[in-house]
């Protein structure tokens, strides 16, 4: 399996407080994994810092063998390559459905403007946002809608890989659904993955492998069913048990 | 004496002579604000991306634009500095509106969401790109009820320049009611068509404005 | 720097008068403004008929016209009638103030739209008038809601009450003419002026600020809104 992420301790503080205290991983094609953990544990700060938006203090990023935290290295390039679903889906504002998705292959990949709606129509196709909803601004549009648009704008940049940061919990309970459709179809139609998600039965079914980070290290991984149903450290059992009980 | 006498407004020479300044009303008032907006949106820039030492005196150059009034800036620029009547009357205005302006955009620069920008890097826009593409389009939507604000603002402040006999509608208007002795109605007349001034420009600008709004973005209060 | 001192050796105490003006029509304006403006606001969002639509005629008319020009109306127009005869003091108070109140309609309109309808129906549900409403329990956080507009308002009105030496008023604005008339030295003295403006708007700002800060009850949102 080729390998299209690797992450080499990184490391990441805010003033004296130390987010990310040395985390590796990597990710094959293909691949779909999942990280859990407690909140504050600095889940989202890896996957800013594995996209440059926020700079790691130490360590390395790879992308497809190279390396992207280098100072010398394009960071816009890379981003092109890597796509970010937000938790508050962050569509702009100041543009409908259709050019959210538009706006990247249209100014970014330098499409023409033909090529550009074809990417983005078979995106939006993709997460089944319907063509009545293309002229909707993102005020107009529901959580779950705005966030599928948000995965086709990431899907519409062709990218190696995407990062979801919580990509359900800021929705009601009757828009998760949709969203985890979409990304399902998304992990079956071979697209690699790095997910943050407390959505236990989603990992269960698509995860290849879970990590579970915690005060800014990756303190126990393996596949789903040894995590989730069997894990070593009486941390994770404690977490999980939250989690069951949230959702009952 | 009667108390009032409209009689006087069959004169049409006197409502002409009035009527003829609106032109040069409007023309101080597009020449301030054009100024305004080209200066204001320096100084926001400036104060926005720039380092500090750059920033800080920019800063304390809107606060003294704003904090003075504008018919001392009249007499600085008049008196003080020799500019003829046009040069003070459309300097003054205009640096004044730059100072209110450039806080309107500044203002809705910083209304923009930090989220909004990360997503445009996580496409691999360049800052110009970002600037340009998500930035701009969304500030200058969020401005426009404020920037409407200052513009009807500008076209009421023309009238101080009556301070500097600036032809404008005020004095022409004050120099007919000396003249025929008849201040209640020549006044009561400008004001009904200062009135008129302000409320098209409203219509007009409240025109702009639906046109170009999106739902969610810089929503008027 | 010789001559901005000799300004001060031998107009010190027509300054001092001048800045005695400025002050003074400002405060008893913003004070006139602020209760016919909270008066107007009330028959704006409450009234009904002929004095909603009075107050809503009143606040438009005033603001969208000129300062300037209504102070003609109230000073050079009123007096050409022979019913009323202002002093020019008078004027420029009555003139400013009933310009101000318009302003200050907005603000408190604003204020009362921020204050949720929840406030409102408890109120009502603990059986008090809608009088009692107002005064007990809108009142004290329309203030403190309205607080910052009203730093705004201040702010403009002492740059406004230059407007004043238009009939006659030798507010600060007009020593300064004067000043330079006698002397020559216009940049000067328009400077030393300018200087007296910026420091009023500061010590009054931070005032309101201070104000802002001691009032300040958690939860009660104080929402920035301009002119
Ligand atoms: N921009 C920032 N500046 C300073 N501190 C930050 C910043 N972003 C995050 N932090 C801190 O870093 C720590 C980790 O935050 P992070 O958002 O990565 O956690 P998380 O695991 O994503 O939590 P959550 O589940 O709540 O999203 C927290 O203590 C947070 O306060
Ligand atoms: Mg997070």
């Amino acid at each position: 399996m080729k390998e299209v992420l690797r992450v080499v301790d990184l490391k990441k503080s805010y003033h004296k407080n130390e987010v990310l205290k040395g985390v590796s991983f990597s990710v094959d094609e293909g691949e779909t994994k999942v990280i859990i953990g407690p909140s504050g544990g600095g889940k989202s700060t890896l996957l800013y810092c594995i996209n440059m938006l926020q700079r790691p203090d130490s360590g390395e990023v790879y992308l497809d063998g190279e390396e992207i935290t280098k100072g010398k290295v394009r960071v816009n390039e890379a981003r092109q390559k890597i796509g970010f679903v937000f938790q508050h889906f962050n569509l702009f504002l100041h543009l409908n459905a259709l050019d959210n998705v538009r706006v990247g292959p249209l100014k970014v990949r330098k499409m023409s403007l033909d090529e550009a709606t074809q990417t983005a129509v078979a995106a939006l196709k993709l997460v089944g946002i319907s063509e009545d909803l293309w002229s909707h601004y993102p005020a107009q549009l529901s959580g779950g809608q705005q966030q599928r648009i948000a995965i086709a704008r990431a899907i519409a940049m062709n990218p190696r890989i995407i990062l979801f940061d919580e990509p359900t919990s800021a929705l009601d309970v009757e828009l998760i659904g949709e969203v985890l459709k979409a990304m399902k179809d998304l992990a079956y139609g071979g697209m690699t993955m790095l997910v943050v998600t407390h959505e236990l039965e989603f990992a269960m079914e698509v995860a290849n492998e879970i990590m579970f980070l915690e005060n800014g290290v990756i303190i126990e991984k393996g596949p789903p069913r040894e995590v989730i149903m069997n894990p070593k450290s009486e941390r994770i059992k404690r977490f999980l048990g939250r989690i069951h009980k949230e959702e009952s | 004496m009667q108390v009032f006498d409209f009689s006087i407004f069959t004169s049409i020479s006197a409502i002409t002579f009035i009527l003829e300044g609106v032109g040069d009303t409007l023309l101080l008032t597009f020449a301030a604000i054009s100024i305004g907006l080209i200066i204001g949106s320096l100084l926001s820039f400036g104060e926005v991306y720039a380092p500090p030492f750059f920033a800080i005196p920019v800063r304390l150059i809107g606060e003294i634009l704003r904090g003075i009034p504008l018919m001392v800036f009249f007499f600085l620029l008049f008196l003080g500095l020799r500019l003829d009547v046009w040069q003070s009357a459309i300097i003054g205005l205009g640096l004044r509106s730059a100072a209110f302006q450039g806080q309107i955009l500044r203002s809705s620069l910083e209304a923009v969401s930090i989220g909004q920008l990360d997503a445009a890097m996580s496409l691999g826009m360049t800052r110009p790109q970002v600037f340009r593409e998500i930035l701009l389009p969304q500030a200058i939507r969020i401005m426009i009820p404020g920037w409407s604000n200052e513009f009807i603002t500008v076209l009421k402040d023309t009238s101080i320049a009556f301070v500097l006999s600036f032809q404008d509608i005020m004095t022409r208007a004050d120099l007919i009611a000396r003249s025929i002795g008849r201040y209640l109605e020549i006044y009561i007349f400008v004001a009904l068509l200062y009135f008129v001034l302000v409320r098209s420009s409203t219509a007009i600008l409240n025109a702009l404005y639906e046109r170009n709004r999106i739902p969610g973005l810089g929503e008027k209060r | 720097m010789e001559k901005f001192l000799g300004i001060f050796n031998r107009f010190g105490s027509l300054l001092l008068s001048g800045l005695g003006y400025t002050m003074f029509i400002t405060i008893v304006a913003i004070v006139i403004g602020f209760f016919l403006g909270f008066l107007l606001a009330v028959l704006k969002i409450y009234g009904r008929g002929v004095l909603k639509w009075l107050a809503i005629a009143y606040i438009e008319l005033i603001r969208g016209t000129p300062m300037i020009v209504q102070l003609f109306i109230i000073y050079y127009g009123l007096s050409q009638t022979g019913l009323v005869r202002l002093t020019p003091l008078q004027a420029a108070i009555i003139g400013m103030g009933l310009n101000s109140a318009a302003y200050q309609a907005e603000y408190f309109r604003s204020a009362f739209l921020a204050i949720p309808t929840g406030q409102s129906e408890a109120a009502l549900s603990l059986g008090m008038s809608r009088a009692q409403l107002i005064l007990n329990i809108l009142l004290p956080q329309l203030l403190r809601i309205v607080l910052p507009s009203w730093t705004n308002e201040l702010v403009a009105l002492i740059q406004y009450s230059s407007i004043a030496m238009v009939v006659t008023i030798m507010e600060l604005t007009a020593v300064a003419k004067y000043i330079g008339s006698k002397t020559f030295l216009y940049m000067q003295s328009f400077i030393i002026v300018g200087i007296i403006y910026l420091a009023l708007s500061f010590i009054f700002t931070r005032l309101m600020v201070y104000f802002e800060h001691r009032l300040s009850i958690p939860g009660i949102s104080v929402t920035k809104a301009r002119v």
